[in-house]
């Protein structure tokens, strides 16, 4: 058995190390580049989400590469994303591909990790399970060490969009090129804690004052936790929030007022980054540069 | 023999080169056709320096879609996108609160700002159907020039309705116009209010203006989108007199004040002999573009690689 994964930015490494440690062949997903892309966009539906184009670019270059188990996490929410990997699975299956989907699911994560390294101890187990969360732990410290700038901006918005650098055009890079500080709101260890519904215990006060605004009603997706984080960065004096997110994605699109209005309570400068395959770099990168240019002009005026 | 400072904006349609002393005061200025950035840049800077022989360049700050390889090959102090520049330059003619409507050629904006901090902006992604480029393609599809553009749209009485959005069903929708009859003013007045709408559909959306409002870049030459623009807002709309340098002006004045370092190769720049090269790199799958920048046979910039590696 061969498994690989869709990339995940800076993660991909702790994945890696967690399939060795289940004594598991693991095929490395490479960095999804321009060329890769360019075969997720050619079969997935137009109109669908860019990280589901991305997913299944990765697929295929793992399956290319000898993979014959593919692993994706569900998240068993209510967008798009739930979908992924029914889409993916029938995509890949019409376009030849031999192999078998695993897909964990929240409640069965255990028993998931149990069955796929079918003899190992119960508490070997649990301790691979524990380095783990550790090692992602310690990924995301290192990578908050690399915040050297002047200016704080709070990223929000659908998940692997913040997290992984091809479905974001290289955001948190680039932004610490231009010397700001950046926070991902919605990172892999509190995507755990979400799915393992252990996130209620944080935020409290933020969690609050979305439930207040939203009356109640609940987003889809990650919209809401992008409305409680950018609540959380607001409170804590950030400089800038920006909320980037794949074209067309609906849960986002409805956070989006909420978040501005914070925004303009707040007064915090907030922009939208909606990235697609089509968008073009330069613009992006204009964008980003001008808005870290404006957050430190309007601090300087201070 | 007084110390001047250049602010060059290299933008998709044009080049824009300006003149300004440390007491902020515009000297002398070039506005020229985007024909190749190193030719029209060596033409323009050459026409700068013949007509000002008295005055010494000290610094330069460049912006524009081609900062990156401008600020190479000008030695830069300063290197910025056109969005700060062209804030700085509003606020330097408007200090207080104002709206800055900026349409370039392929490029436009909208700036808000609040007692000389801009506060807000938003850039046109994907769609170039609020820019000067459209206007440029209907004009060429009609047979006239673009400067004649605002003459002709002026004349008409009942504008004609032209669909928005895009500039491609825009023009299309202009030939089919042409077709059934309609004169070419009121096709031209169409197109003006189609541009408008669009641009604040796109640009203004949930944004609060307010003003006075003020309206920079090329387009801003075209009477006819000045005319269009005061009507849809019901308001007035000022033009300044600089209004399609305001980013070069913007840029000179950062440069002015962010300390020049002494950077300024633009006169041995007009001599010497500049040769591109792209390759795409085959390192990884991203297939960047590189562009090698070659001073007299000897390689002194490279641009365009997504990693970084390759960047000199």
């Amino acid at each position: 058995m061969k498994v690989s994964f869709p990339r995940i930015g800076i993660y991909t490494e702790v994945g890696v190390r967690f399939f060795k440690k289940l004594g598991v062949d693991v095929i490395e997903p490479k960095p999804v580049g321009k060329k890769i892309i360019e075969k997720g966009v050619l079969y997935a539906p137009e109109m669908m989400c860019f990280p589901y184009k991305i997913v299944l670019s990765s697929f295929i270059d793992s399956l290319e590469r000898g993979a014959d188990t593919l692993i994706i996490y569900n998240s068993q929410g209510y967008c798009r994303y739930r979908c992924y990997y029914v889409m993916a699975e029938m995509a890949l299956k019409q376009l030849g591909y031999k192999f078998q989907m695993i897909v964990p699911k929240a409640k069965n994560l255990f028993s998931w990790i149990f069955k796929i390294s079918s003899n190992l101890p119960k508490t070997k187990l649990f301790r691979i399970i524990k380095e783990t969360w550790e090692d992602i732990k310690e990924v995301e410290k290192r990578d908050r060490e690399e915040n050297k700038g002047d200016i704080n901006i709070g990223i929000v918005g659908e998940f692997y969009t913040c997290i992984e650098p091809s479905a974001n055009f290289n955001l948190v890079s680039k932004l610490r090129e231009y010397g700001a500080n950046v926070d991902i709101g919605l990172n892999v260890s509190e995507f755990i804690k979400h799915g393992l519904k252990l996130d209620r215990i944080g935020k409290r006060v933020e969690r609050r004052i979305a439930k207040r605004l939203l009356k109640g009603e609940i987003i889809a997706g990650h919209g809401f936790d992008s409305i409680v984080n950018s609540i959380y960065f607001a409170r804590r004096n950030y400089d800038g929030i920006i909320l980037a997110m794949p074209l067309t994605c609906m849960p986002e699109c409805v956070a989006e007022p909420f978040i501005k209005k914070i925004c303009d309570d707040y007064n915090i400068p907030f922009m939208v980054l909606r990235f697609d395959e089509n968008v073009s770099e330069v613009n992006i990168d204009n964008r980003i540069n001008a808005f870290c240019e404006l957050i430190r002009r309007k601090k300087w005026k201070k | 023999m007084e110390e001047v400072v250049l602010g060059v904006d290299i933008g998709n349609g044009t080049i824009k080169c300006v003149l300004m002393n440390e007491r902020k005061e515009i000297i002398d200025y070039v506005y020229t056709k985007n024909m190749g950035i190193i030719e029209t840049l060596k033409k323009s800077l050459s026409i700068l320096l013949e007509r000002n022989k008295n005055f010494k360049i000290i610094g330069c700050g460049v912006i524009g879609a081609g900062r990156k390889f401008g600020s190479i090959i000008l030695g830069a102090d300063i290197v910025t996108t056109e969005i700060t520049a062209t804030a700085v330059g509003v606020i330097n003619y408007f200090p207080g609160d104002v709206t800055c409507f900026e349409m370039g050629f392929e490029d436009s904006k909208i700036l808000l700002i609040k007692n000389g901090i801009l506060v807000d902006f938003a850039m046109n992604t994907v769609c170039s159907a609020n820019c000067g480029a459209y206007i440029e393609n209907v004009a060429s599809r009609l047979g006239i020039k673009v400067e004649e553009f605002s003459d002709y749209a002026l004349k008409s009485k009942s504008p004609a309705n032209i669909s928005g959005k895009c500039a491609v069903f825009g023009t299309s929708s202009c030939v089919s116009k042409i077709n059934l009859g309609f004169k070419k003013e009121d096709i031209l007045m169409g197109v003006a209010m189609a541009l408008v709408r669009n641009y604040f559909s796109m640009l203004a959306k949930g944004k609060n203006i307010f003003p006075p409002y003020v309206f920079c870049g090329g387009v801003s030459r075209n009477k006819a989108i000045v005319k269009a623009m005061e009507e849809y807002l019901e308001e007035k709309v000022i033009v300044p007199e600089y209004s399609f340098l305001m980013g070069a002006i913007g840029v000179a004045i950062l440069t002015i004040e962010k300390g020049i370092k002494g950077k300024f190769k633009g006169y041995e720049f007009i001599d010497e002999d500049f040769k591109t090269e792209t390759i795409i790199c085959d390192k990884c799958t991203n297939n960047c573009e590189l562009v090698s920048i070659y001073k007299n046979g000897n390689l002194i910039g490279r641009i365009g690689s997504n990693c970084g590696k390759y960047n000199i």
